[in-house]
């Protein structure tokens, strides 16, 4: 559901401590992932499990952990 | 991937807004958007339309590819959306349900990839709001806005009940929000409840 998934990228960002800005862009970045083939193993939708939400947050912000 | 109508030859036909279901939120909204120029349209996860206006700003991380966006992005979270592109007589709405019962005209449409969104011009970059109105839609506060051309965007809270109760959705979205140009957000929703936060 896409308000579960919606709920989760909010809760990913807070875990990374986000602004509003980096939250925001983040759903961008994660629709562009799918986009590009790099999907998530969550669905057949390519939606991004708990844990490849969490890395997938360290990869854009550009933290190694 | 949600469902995606795009209907061409469509009558761009707008019928009046009712009353104004929080006068205080429809002059913050009204300060905020009125007079900002159109940027696009993007698609963020979950099928999440945002609507770009004002400046054109870069995101802050680099490993996006596009970087770009508005100096206010409006986010409608889980809402339904419609689009009607006066230029491009076209209606775009992200799920059957949005249009039924509020278009009279809407035929069956097409089912496409939302993303397409993105690409067309159905709202000229550079198109200034002309206005914002609000009004009812379920238990919430449904958001129009009007493009000096003609086009406007509808924001639609949907109803509680088409909401799948063991989605495990436990954050409350609200039901659209709005980062303006000094990263302050107005959150409207669930229901008519709303806060503009104006710390950074």
């Amino acid at each position: 559901m896409a308000k579960a998934d919606i709920a989760q990228v909010n809760a990913a960002a807070r875990e990374f401590r986000m602004t509003r800005e980096e939250r925001i862009g983040f759903g961008v970045y994660l629709e562009e992932c799918k986009a590009a083939g790099v999907r998530g193993s969550k669905n057949a939708r390519g939606d991004f499990t708990w844990d490849e939400l969490l890395e997938k947050a360290r990869e854009y912000l550009g933290r190694d952990r | 991937m949600i469902t995606f109508i795009r209907q061409s030859g469509f009558d761009v036909e707008e019928r009046p807004p009712a009353p104004s279901p929080s006068p205080a939120l429809l002059d913050v909204v009204t300060k905020l958007l009125r007079e900002q120029p159109f940027c696009f349209f993007r698609i963020a996860y979950g099928g999440e339309l945002q609507i770009h206006l004002g400046e054109i700003r870069e995101f802050p991380s680099a490993r996006l590819r596009r970087r770009e966006r508005g100096s206010y992005v409006l986010g409608t979270r889980a809402s339904a959306w419609v689009v009607y592109s006066k230029g491009e007589s076209t209606l775009l709405a992200s799920d059957r349900d949005a249009v039924a019962g509020l278009v009279d005209q809407a035929g069956p449409g097409v089912g496409a990839d939302a993303r397409l969104i993105e690409e067309g011009d159905y709202v000229p970059a550079g198109t200034a709001v002309k206005d914002v109105a609000l009004h009812r839609v379920h238990d919430g506060v449904g958001l129009r806005l009007r493009f000096l051309d003609g086009s406007r965007v509808d924001v639609l809270p949907t109803d509680a009940d088409r909401e799948d109760a063991s989605d495990g959705a436990d954050d409350e979205l609200p039901d659209w929000e709005l980062l303006d140009a000094d990263s302050h957000l107005l959150s409207v929703g669930p229901g008519v409840k709303w806060s503009y936060d104006e710390t950074d």
